[in-house]
Parts: structure tokens; sequence; C-alpha cells
């Protein structure tokens, strides 16, 4: 009976990271996560084996792959491109039916898109080739106060002053931050008015395609409660959050495998 | 969606009369240099100023610096000029056009000469450089910047044109005899430069000229209607040439003429740009990106073609009364009735001239999809795109997409960026045709 189920694989090739997760019927099986690394095909290799194993399957047992994201021409195995906006959508509709828009913050861009109750885009905007629109901005304030990616969220849920940031340029506002650090702001507070100024714009994408609830946070930005409670309060509406937001894109991918849209 | 590789860094053309535009450049250059050479008077001067035609009737050789700018970025040889400007104090937020052309005469002058490998031989030292306020300010502020490096007399005119809910009526005589009034200025200040007066009947010929060509042009643009695209638009940035730097030359007529036959046969025929057409594509604004036009051959390959463009022919063919009878004043009407032609439409619908042309235009080219390209460095260009785009929202729901970098600054330009949002674009085209 086994042997009549069929799985699929969605492999989405990031700047940062690389996912991979496995589906049957959009049920989610397996998902895997590495760093990029120097070879995006090995590490690509690499995750996408693993959800394999962790299911107990061969490759042959697969019926269909789609890449995704930014590294997705080194796929080093035949496999379907698909941008990561579709990927995002089909995602987020499976995970959430009732999400109109679509938020993605990865390390390198953050993307928003709109999308049709079916999970189709309609409209989409894309951060400008900009750290401050992005992931790396958190990672490079992270580095200068010493806290590790994971305690950026709760530390900066502690805040009772965020500071307020004079630039929207990740580049100025590291060297704001060094002397925001000189003049005895608090961590929690830095962070906190480093996520407010991400919100303000992550908020200016999202009206940029017209928001519509239900909203939907994915990628690695959705793991810092900090970023995901500013952006609410910025665009004045719930945050949906689905559980693993960097694999929900791979996610997406694996499903638009298995239903083989025309795209 | 399948991708495939590019590695080129121009783009393949769809018309023979546009791989026929690499010589109308060369020579523009090659001309100028040949005038030097005869002791002719050669100027810098700006596209689209309306006084094109006069320069062409003094005998005045003009060297487009703005294009100049352009071809160095086609052919990947802007870093050491812009380079140049900004170690002379240029910010890189400056119009790239004006830092590559301030760049090279900076270098020209430390090098006491062309930098070597300029593209098309360089640009000559001119006798003058001529400036206008038409479209932006840097056009009238980038030769009396110059001045640095050149020890040449600048003259720069002002075109004007009416807020749109002006009453056009009531203002129309002040604003042409304003702008005969700045023709006149300029004619006399060339006079001057040149020993010459003026020979109005060689003016009334070269507007002649100018306006056959440009006739022919718009009747070209009406022909790409057709399914499937007989011209893409990258064509259309190459067939610009003509119009913009052989006004008033029968070289313009003369490619105009061929490209019009060219053009119909396509049509007739039924030869598409590419073998299938998919998406018809509206080029909605912002200077190209000079620096990769492959990037619309990279549309194509997943069956988008950009069917027409709002960039670049400016205007259609307008009706001058036949009581004005002397050239100058003619250019000042011809001036304002370009500059007003969709006023009228804008005040009965959304109130935006640009939005009405673009409105115009995905109705009769059955688009799909209008793409923007914002260039960082030219405001002139780029303020607007992303409330047309927003006003275009209520009236059409086709994709609309804006990607960024700049007209010839490589350094903002991200081509992971704009891949994933090319794929993204399609694939709502793809999911709209397919709902
Ligand atoms: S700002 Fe734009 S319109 Fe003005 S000179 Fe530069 S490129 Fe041309």
């Amino acid at each position: 009976m086994k042997d009549y189920i069929k799985y699929y694989a969605g492999v989405d090739i990031g700047s940062v990271s690389i996912k991979a997760a496995l589906v049957s019927n959009r049920r989610l099986i397996a998902t895997k996560l590495v760093a990029s690394g120097a070879s995006y095909k090995d590490a690509a290799q690499k995750v996408l084996y693993s959800v394999l194993v962790q299911a107990g399957l061969d490759a042959e047992r697969l019926s269909g792959i789609v890449v995704t994201g930014l590294g997705s021409e080194s796929a080093p195995f035949p496999a379907r491109q698909i941008s990561d906006i579709s990927c995002q959508a089909m995602g987020c509709h499976y995970l959430f039916p009732s999400a109109r828009t679509v938020i993605n913050i990865g390390g390198q861009f953050t993307k928003v898109a709109k999308i049709t109750p079916q999970g189709r885009v309609v409209d989409f905007l894309m951060s400008e080739k900009c750290a401050a629109g992005s992931g790396r901005f958190l990672q490079v304030i992270a580095r200068i106060l010493h806290v590790t990616l994971e305690n950026i969220g709760p530390l900066s849920l502690q805040s009772r002053e965020p500071v307020e940031f004079s630039t929207n340029c990740a580049v100025f506002a590291e060297s704001e931050t060094v002397s925001r650090i000189a003049e005895g702001a608090r961590a929690e507070d830095i962070l906190a008015g480093v996520h407010r100024a991400m919100a303000i714009k992550v908020a200016m994408l999202v009206k940029g395609v017209k928001m519509e609830p239900d909203v939907v946070l994915m990628g690695g930005g959705g793991e810092d409660a900090g970023l995901v409670l500013a952006i609410g309060e910025a665009l004045g509406t719930r945050i949906l959050v689905p559980e693993q937001p960097r694999v929900s894109t791979a996610y997406g991918a694996a499903c638009l495998a298995e239903l083989d849209l025309a795209l | 969606m399948e991708q495939k590789e590019q590695t080129k860094t121009t783009a393949v053309k769809g018309t023979d009369m546009a791989r026929k535009v690499r010589g109308l450049v060369k020579n523009i250059y090659r001309s100028a240099h040949e005038a030097k050479a005869q002791g002719k008077k050669v100027a810098y001067m700006m596209v689209s100023s309306q006084y094109d035609e006069i320069i062409r009737a003094m005998d005045v050789v003009p060297i487009p610096t703005e294009n100049y700018a352009g071809l160095c970025a086609a052919k990947r040889e802007m870093d050491r000029f812009l380079l140049k400007a900004e170690a002379d104090g240029y910010s890189q937020v400056l119009c790239s056009y004006a830092r590559i052309g301030l760049g090279f005469d900076s270098l020209r002058k430390e090098l006491g000469g062309i930098p070597e490998g300029a593209p098309d031989g360089g640009m000559p030292t001119p006798d003058m450089m001529l400036g206008s306020s038409a479209v932006c300010d840097p056009r009238y502020k980038w030769f009396q910047a110059a001045g640095r490096y050149l020890d040449v007399p600048t003259y720069s005119i002002d075109v004007v044109w009416p807020p749109v809910d002006a009453d056009l009526k009531a203002v129309r005589d002040h604003y042409i005899q304003y702008q005969k009034e700045q023709f006149q200025g300029l004619i006399s200040f060339m006079e001057q430069q040149t020993g010459k007066k003026l020979n109005k009947e060689r003016l009334w010929e070269t507007i002649r000229l100018s306006d056959e060509a440009w006739r022919l042009w718009y009747e070209i643009d009406r022909m790409r209607v057709a399914i499937p695209s007989p011209m893409p638009a990258q064509d259309h940035f190459s067939v610009m040439v003509a119009g913009y730097y052989y006004p008033g030359m029968q070289e313009a007529v003369d490619f105009y003429q061929s490209l019009y036959d060219e053009v119909k046969y396509k049509v007739e025929n039924k030869i598409g740009v590419i073998p299938d057409e998919k998406y018809r594509i509206l080029y909605g604004g912002g200077l190209p990106p000079w620096h990769t036009l492959w990037i619309f051959n990279y549309f194509e390959s997943f069956g988008a073609v950009f069917a027409i463009e709002r960039q670049y022919r400016a205007y259609d063919p307008v009706e001058v009364p036949s009581s004005v009878k002397d050239p100058v004043e003619f250019l000042a009407w011809r001036s304002f009735l370009r500059a007003t032609q969709f006023y009228e439409k804008a005040r009965a619908n959304s109130g935006n001239p640009t939005v009405e042309r673009l409105l115009g235009m995905i109705d009769r080219y059955a688009i799909d999809g209008v793409v923007f390209h914002a260039c960082r460095s030219c405001r002139a260009t780029t303020i607007g795109q992303v409330h047309y785009k927003n006003i275009l929202g209520r009236y059409t729901d086709i994709p609309m997409m804006q990607l960024v970098s700049d007209m010839v600054d490589l350094r903002d330009y991200s081509e992971a960026q704009w891949k994933a949002q090319i794929g993204a674009f399609i694939e709502t085209l793809a999911g709209r045709s397919a709902r």
C-alpha cells in the first residue's frame, strides 16, 4: 500500500541557509535546514538526502522536486525551478488558507506578496538592494551587541524604552549602535529600536501591495518575536507565523511540485 | 518555468534596422571629430530640448553627451569616468549620465587628450555647450559644472510647459511667446559663436525633415499593435538614435522609411520577435538599463515580449496652425502642443497625462503586464513611477512590477534580485492566464 503514496520535495537554496521539505498530499513529512556555506550544490544535496533519510525513502520514490531561492540555478539534481515568491505564496496558502498577504524576511531580501484565495500571487514587492530591509540588518546589530540570534527576540520584548534610530541604513545604524552603547543604552532597547526601524521598512512594502488580512510572516524573520511584534504594531494588524517559518518556502515548493501547476 | 543561461551584456535585436544603429552611433562621434578637424563648430547638447533643428540649421555639429554616457555603459566602459567625477567631489546620487560626462571631461583635461580606449573615439572638445531645462535640472546645470574643465561658453535655455490643470487657452500665448524668446536667445548666442546668421529657409527645411522622421516613427509604433509583436522595446531603444540624434537630417527619414518597410513586412507576414509569444509587456518608463540590455531577452526566454514602451518618442505628431509663418515661432508652438497633448484626456479621466498614455498603450497593444525601471540617479524618469502604478491599478488589474537599478551605474544593479523578481512576475502572468 505504502508504495502507492507519492512524495514530493521542495528545496529552497537561500544565501544564508538551504532548506528542504518533503510532503505527501501536502502533509509535511520531514524538513532539514543547513547553513549555505561555500558550496550551494553540496548543501542542497545534503538537505534533500536528509529529508529522504528521515522518511526512510530512496531518491527514486520522489515523484517531483521544485527548487527555489536565489541559488536555485545551482541545484545539483534535476528539478523544476519556481520563484521563491510563488513558493512562499503556496506554502502560506496551505498553512493558513485565510492568508491574503505574505511577508518573507530572509537573510538577503524581504519579499511581500498579495495572494488569491487559491495561493496565486497577484502583486509582489521586494526590498531594495539594501541590508536594512533584511535579516542582515539584525545580524549586524546582534554581532555588535554580542547577542545570539536566538536571543534577539526575547531580549527585544523586554524593552521599555526602544531607541530611535535616526537612519534607515544598516551601515549607519551600525555606527549609531556603537554610539548608543557608549551613551549607556541597554541592549534590549537597541534591539527593539532596530525592530521598529525594520518594521517601518517592511510596512512600507506591505502597504505597497495594498495589504489585506490575514497577514503571515515567514522566513527567518518569523522566528524573531520582537520583530513580529514590531511589524504587527506598524501594520496595526495581527501577524500569523507558521511553526517552522524558515522552511515554509521549501514547503510551498514541495506543494507546487505536487500540484504541478502551469507556471 | 524553465530558465536559460544568460552570458551576454547586450540585447539580441528583433529587426535588421536596429542592428544597423550601431553605425549611426559611431557616426555621431566620427562626424564631430571630422567637423573639428575641418574647423567647423561642434556643440555639447541635450536631447529632447526642442532646439535640435536650430543646431542643424546653424551648421553646428551636435555631441549628445547623454548618449555618450549610455554608450559607455553599453560597452561597460563607464567606471573610470564615474569614479573620476566622484573623486572630483560629485555625489553618487547625481545623475550618472552627468557623472560620466563630467568624469570624461575631467579626465580629458588631466590627460591633455581623449582618454585611451574611450568608446567610439571619445567626445571631441566642444566649441560651445547648449544646456536646457527640458526634463530635469541636471541638464541645465551639467554644462555649467563642466566649465570647470572646459574653457568654452555655455548657453542654457528654458523649456517650459504648463501644469495639467492650467486653462490652456488662457496661458497658451504666454507660453509660446516665452518659448520663442528662449529660442531667439539661443539663436543670437549661436550666431555670435559661429559668426553666421541663421538662415530661416534652412531652418524650415530641418523642421520638415525632422517632422517627417518623427511621423514615420509614429507610424512604425502604430504598427506594433500587431500580434505577434514585430519589433520589441529593446529595438526601440536602439532606433531612437535616428529620431533623437539625427533630427533635421535626411538620414533619419531614410532610416525610419526602411524600418517602416521592415516592420510592415513583418506584420503582414506575422513574423514575431519570438516564435511563441505568450505575454505582451509594456515598458512603463524609466531609462533603459544600458548596462544589462540582455534582460529583455531574458523576459523573452519565458515568452514575454516588450511590445511597446513609454520611454523615448515622448510625443505623437502635433498640428501647428498653418497661420504660423515663422519657423522659430513654429518650434515654440510645436513644443507647447507636444507637451500638452494628453492634458485634455487626463482632465477627463485620471488627472494624469502619463497615466493616460499608459492606459492607451495597455488597451491598444493588448498588454498583459507593465514593467517600470527605477533609475536611482535619474529622478526625472523615476519619480512618479509608483504613483502611476497606483493610479493605473484603479483602471486595470494586470500585474505591474518595478525593477530598480540605474541607467548606467552597475553598482546599483543586482542580477540575482532581478532574476528573482522577473521569475515571480512571469509566474504571476501565468497564474492570471490559468485563472
Ligand atoms: S537626470 Fe535623467 S533626464 Fe536628467 S540628464 Fe540625467 S539621465 Fe537625463
